[in-house]
């Protein structure tokens, strides 16, 4: 599904993070923003995805302008997985599960992602114990869980080590691309950006005039 | 900014959090306030000008010297016995430590009442110290001789206190100087060795360890000042011919702020809490400002770094621990043994046997108004009724205190938190006094209210689970919550993966200190309970260890109920101890 930015400002109390910015992307496309660290690429997922609230400027999923607030349909993957140390890898992924799915079918469909990310026999796992690379999949796998129709990614291999980096993002890509789910990535590493985007942005092509803000 | 501040008015606070803000705050403040304004009314003077007056009775000024003299002595000896423990338990590796912990803390959450029965098992014919030749009690033998040369009345009374308050504080001591030792980095000290300074052991103490230590020990000796001077169990039964003013409060509160009755006891009543509650604010902020400087101490070591270093105790050093350990468990044991002992009234032959008399007795209730299980049943009553008060009121303040620090309203949250643990600042006697001078006096339907004691025990137990459960509140990181709200999740699912998972910990160790708290609660159930009925086991102890002991069988009644009140109360510490564990291993 299509989802778009207008004239979107995300101001703080020593001026903008960003202002004014427009992006569109189109239904199961792919975009990456390239930029350096503190350059507002982070606020600007949690401004799509309703954590963070627009000063001023309109979300838009396909027809739909989108109140503040989060959306169901839009998720967001965080630099640092989120994993609840209290649940064990199987519990974490089911939270992504509908409250209309039944037991069985939601154990099922968490196998299935499971299998999918390489992780079976994961299930029962403490989060604990996992690597960066693992946590991150069960979180991606949480996300594919509530089949979402835009999946923003905040430079979701960083807490990977660089030689499974880039297998990493193949594999992400592929399984956004066979669910043909839209996709923000924000990323500073041109190679990964290279394999996971449609669509390459560098920040100062999505906020080309100066912000007054400096930080994010 | 924050996703959900903007449904959130006032401050960021639900209405429905400020009015239980409102009421927690006024749980502290109203009784003590109705109370001063009641005596005001009945002695028709101020609370100052009692305070003036109150210095011309005897009584009075003999107990406000006795209780400075004592919790002076005893904070004395706590530290000069605690200092080394803390040492040797920071700086050496220790086998079984959490055993060994948790039998150092044991005296300071056993109830008052138990302790003193402990200590009274130990010093009367049959104990430990009895059988030493030492009659502390009696004072013949060497006390006799030491109290004729010296002219001291009652010394062994008073030796009897200090020990009990020694034993009681200890804990205190180790708690806030053992982390520093432990978690100083060891290169501060090999540096100081290389400098001309710190060539001599007396130079690394007067360089290193006396500033690095100095905060901590202050911290520990005003509050083992503050627990020693508002003593009241054991002044009761160790030292019954003294008085501290919380005990002389605890034996006139009871009949004061009653319209043309004994004016003068309600005078001497308004000026010695007037006076008390100005000492404890002043105590309490005194041992504030030390505990602030006392953490910007705390290097950010590990805290096996110096046990690491300096691997096991030395032989000298493990003996004075282990050994001080053993010595603490004393009081403990002797309530148990003192159960089954009965002292001889066999003509001349003096001594003491074994008997199940004492059990036998506290189970018909022959020495009190209740038998030893409806006596249980109203602790356990009471302590199941303040866990399920306190814990919801002191979440919801915690709540709301921690999401306007989150807010940047750290100020406004500081003020309303100072407001909320003002029960610490006073007493169990000040609260009790409160209840019977204040709200029942003005509204003395409430005499009927059968779990009228629930309502101090809330009040007193409430600012620890604030304690409890704000920091551990504040340690969630706000990413579980975020990405909750990701997840679709109902509003209760949301709660528990975003904050109630996590504490689940916190909140155990809380009710349990609620339920220990309730169950050896005496201060304030002794002027609060007036029915029989309502009885709880610390009353029932104190009741039936008050009764003449002409008849053999009083003492060993006194300790079987100690010992029932000891034991449901170690259970209970079991599962905070657990909890406890639970936290530490999981680094949660």
């Amino acid at each position: 599904m299509r989802f778009e930015i207008k004239a979107g400002t995300v101001e703080v109390e020593h001026g903008a993070i960003f202002s004014g910015l427009d992006l569109a992307v189109t239904s199961g496309e792919i975009v990456t923003i390239l930029g350096p660290s503190g350059c507002g690429k982070t606020t600007l997922l949690r401004a799509c995805c309703g954590l963070t609230a627009l000063s001023s400027g309109e979300r838009w999923l396909g027809d739909e302008a989108l109140q503040p607030g989060i959306h169901p349909d839009i998720t967001l993957l965080f630099q640092q997985p989120v994993l609840y140390p209290h649940l064990n890898v199987a519990q974490n992924i089911a939270l992504g599960g509908s409250k209309a799915e039944g037991k069985k079918q939601l154990a099922d469909r968490v196998d299935a992602v499971l299998t999918a990310i390489g992780l079976d026999g994961f299930q029962q796992r403490g989060v604990a114990s996992l690597s960066g690379g693992e946590a991150q999949r069960v979180a991606f796998g949480r996300a594919l869980m509530q089949d979402p129709k835009v999946m923003l990614l905040d430079e979701p291999f960083a807490s990977v080590d660089v030689a499974r980096r880039l297998a990493l993002a193949e594999m992400t890509r592929e399984h956004l691309k066979e669910r043909n789910i839209t996709v923000i990535h924000v990323t500073h590493d041109e190679e990964e950006a290279n394999i996971m985007s449609d669509r390459l942005l560098r920040w100062s092509e999505v906020q080309p005039a100066p912000p007054d803000g400096e930080e994010e | 900014m924050n996703f959900a501040d903007s449904r959130r008015p006032l401050l960021g606070i639900h209405p429905l959090q400020w009015l239980v803000l409102a009421f927690v705050i006024a749980l502290g403040i109203v009784p003590l306030s109705l109370a001063f304004t009641r005596l005001w009314a009945v002695t028709g003077i101020t609370p100052w000008e009692a305070v003036t007056q109150v210095y011309e009775l005897p009584a009075a000024k003999d107990a406000l010297t006795f209780a400075v003299l004592e919790a002076t002595v005893s904070t004395a000896f706590t530290v000069a016995i605690g200092l080394p423990l803390a040492w040797a338990f920071g700086r050496y590796s220790w086998r079984r430590m959490r055993l060994k912990r948790s039998l150092l803390f044991l005296p300071f959450v056993t109830p008052p009442i138990v302790a003193a029965a402990g200590f009274l098992a130990l010093l009367s014919p049959g104990g430990i110290v009895y059988a030493l030749g030492i009659d502390l009690r009696g004072e013949t033998g060497i006390i006799g001789w030491m109290a004729s040369v010296t002219g001291w009345e009652h010394p062994g009374h008073f030796i009897a206190l200090i020990a009990a308050h020694v034993w009681f504080n200890l804990s205190l001591v180790v708690r806030f100087v053992e982390p520093v030792v432990a978690q100083l980095d060891p290169q501060w000290e090999e540096q100081l060795r290389l400098l001309p300074a710190g060539q001599t052991r007396l130079g690394r103490i007067q360089h290193l360890w006396m500033p690095i230590l100095g905060p901590a020990t202050t911290v520990a000796a005003a509050y083992t000042f503050f627990f020693s001077f508002t003593s009241f169990a054991m002044v009761k039964w160790l030292a019954p011919a003294s008085n501290t003013l919380e005990s002389l409060l605890g034996e006139m509160g009871g009949t004061a702020g009653i319209e043309g009755y004994r004016v003068d006891t309600s005078l001497a009543v308004l000026g010695i809490a007037t006076f008390q509650t100005v000492m404890m604010l002043l105590m309490l902020a005194l041992a504030g400002r030390f505990e602030r400087k006392h953490s910007q101490v705390l290097s950010l070591h590990h805290e096996t770094a110096n046990r690491k270093k300096h691997g096991a105790a030395p032989t000298a050093w493990a003996w004075f621990a282990n050994g001080l350990l053993v010595l603490l468990l004393a009081p403990l044991v002797s309530v148990v043994v003192a159960s089954f002992r009965v002292r001889s009234t066999n003509g001349a032959l003096a001594g003491s046997e074994w008997t199940l008399e004492g059990w036998k007795r506290a189970w018909s209730g022959d020495f009190s108004t209740v038998p030893v299980y409806d006596a249980l049943a109203n602790s356990l009553t009471y302590a199941a009724l303040t866990l399920v008060v306190a814990l919801p009121l002191g979440y919801a303040v915690a709540s709301s205190l921690v999401r306007l620090r989150q807010g940047g309203h750290r100020r406004v949250a500081g003020m309303l938190d100072s407001l909320c643990m003002l029960p610490l600042s006073m007493s169990a006697v000040m609260v009790g006094l409160g209840m019977v001078a204040g709200i029942l006096r003005w509204y003395p339907d409430l005499f009927s209210f059968p779990y009228l004691p629930v309502v101090p025990h809330v009040m007193l137990v409430l600012p620890f689970v604030i304690r409890l459960l704000t920091p551990a509140m504040e340690r969630i990181e706000p990413k579980f919550a975020e990405q909750a709200s990701l997840l679709s999740l109902s509003p209760f699912a949301f709660w528990w993966h975003s904050r109630g998972s996590f504490l689940v910990v916190p909140a155990t160790m809380a009710g349990s200190l609620c339920l220990a708290f309730s169950l050896g609660e005496f201060g304030a159930t002794y002027l609060v309970v007036r029915v029989g009925s309502w009885d709880s086991l610390s009353i029932m102890v104190d009741q039936v260890g008050s009764r003449p002991k002409f008849d053999p069988f009083v003492l060993p009644t006194a300790m079987a109920l100690a010992t029932v009140l000891m034991v449901v109360t170690l259970m209970v510490l079991t599962v905070n101890e657990r909890a406890r564990a639970w936290r530490v291993r999981h680094e949660v």
